[in-house]
């Protein structure tokens, strides 16, 4: 079997060495910056989260198994340390949506259209309720199942089907009345 | 003939039914516009979400990360270092100005200028074998008598400001260095 390519950088870390816990970051924080992004809805704030996901991740990496890839488990961390964050600190959605934000970064005129699109859906995934946005957060983007997200959220199966479908139902409206053109 | 509910049509896309169910869902879809339909607006969200573009990270967050993990030790503000060596400067001061007050705890007069020699500290140390009661005999304490210029007050803002001053220098020195900040705990 393949041996996880951060299995050194991991054990390092295990030991104290944030210098290599550091080598982890830069590996993955692209990855873990998306998923609070799509949890946050907001650059800084995202930002934010991700450092904060690492940081909980560092205390936590002895109970990680070093020979499991730790991208996968990077994100789930970060999925729980956004919506652990959002029920903490409830809305102020209102406000915020105002200034979403600087990924208005020069894009080729070809490349308007697909951002406006992407805007739209994540202004859609804003919109959601946080539990809901972080079922889909689990199941679309880091393709977990049912029943590895009920684990993961510790709430019942019956709850992830509920929250994910419901989610589903919201997003097409919203996306369906959006002027998509 | 009853339409496809909402949970089988979720459930088809995230290939998630059992084979014989769906091959149920599959021959009604084939037969029902409306449930198509409904499938396809699904559908459509799922492809919404996977054609989101991942984004670029801004700026490299493991510098910071690393920061917060390792713990500090301060480095000393330029003003905390002078303010141990004005600590330092007040205790001497304070120490000198104390011994005139030293010296008027006791009745005998204690040599304060000339240093002792070493004939004259073996001499002591000899009469302290004496005894403990034969060395307090010697003594009778009184209360502190000033003849210097050096009034009270002036020796008590000059301890109370090396007291203030230690106080303010050690609570700095001693302030918690950064500790892993964190919130809530992962569920
Ligand atoms: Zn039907």
């Amino acid at each position: 079997m393949e041996a996880s390519p951060d299995r050194d950088l991991i054990l390092r870390a295990r030991r104290g060495e944030a210098e290599a816990f550091g080598e982890l970051v830069r590996a993955h924080q692209a990855g873990v910056f998306n998923v609070c992004y799509r949890m946050m809805g907001e650059r800084r704030e995202a930002e934010d989260m991700a450092q904060e996901a690492f940081i909980r991740a560092y205390q936590r990496i002895g109970t990680f198994d070093a020979e499991r890839p730790f991208g996968p488990w990077m994100r789930r961390v970060a999925a729980n340390v956004c919506l652990n964050h959002l029920a903490a600190h409830k809305p102020e959605a209102a406000e915020l949506d105002e200034e979403r934000d600087a990924d208005s970064a020069p894009l080729p005129e070809s490349g308007r259209e697909a951002r406006e699109e992407a805007e739209q859906v994540r202004a859609a995934l804003k919109g959601l309720p946080s539990h809901y946005r972080a079922v889909v957060e689990l199941r679309h983007y880091q393709e977990m199942s049912y029943e590895e997200i009920a684990a993961e959220l510790k709430i019942p199966l019956s709850d992830v089907k509920s929250h994910l479908f419901r989610a589903r139902k919201i997003l097409a409206e919203t996306l369906s009345h959006e002027p998509s053109h | 003939m009853n339409h496809l509910t909402d949970e089988i049509l979720n459930e088809y896309l995230d290939n998630t039914l059992p084979p014989a169910a769906r091959a149920v869902a599959e021959s009604h879809l084939r037969a029902c516009a409306d449930c198509e339909l409904r499938l396809d607006e699904l559908a459509d969200v799922f492809s919404a979400l996977s054609a989101l573009p991942e984004l670029e990270l801004a700026r490299d967050l493991s510098a910071d990360v690393v920061r917060a993990l390792t713990p500090q030790p301060m480095p000393l503000p330029r003003l905390l270092k002078w303010t141990a060596a004005l600590q330092a400067a007040a205790a001497l001061v304070a120490l000198i100005a104390s011994l005139p007050l030293l010296q008027t705890l006791f009745v005998f007069e204690i040599p304060a200028v000339s240093l002792p020699t070493v004939p004259d500290l073996l001499a002591r140390l000899d009469q302290m074998a004496l005894g403990v009661q034969e060395f307090f005999a010697r003594f009778q304490f009184q209360a502190p008598r000033l003849t210097l210029e050096f009034s009270s007050l002036f020796i008590t803002v000059a301890v109370f400001s090396v007291t203030l001053l230690w106080l303010v220098g050690n609570g700095l020195l001693l302030r918690p260095s950064n500790q892993i900040r964190s919130q809530g705990d992962l569920r």
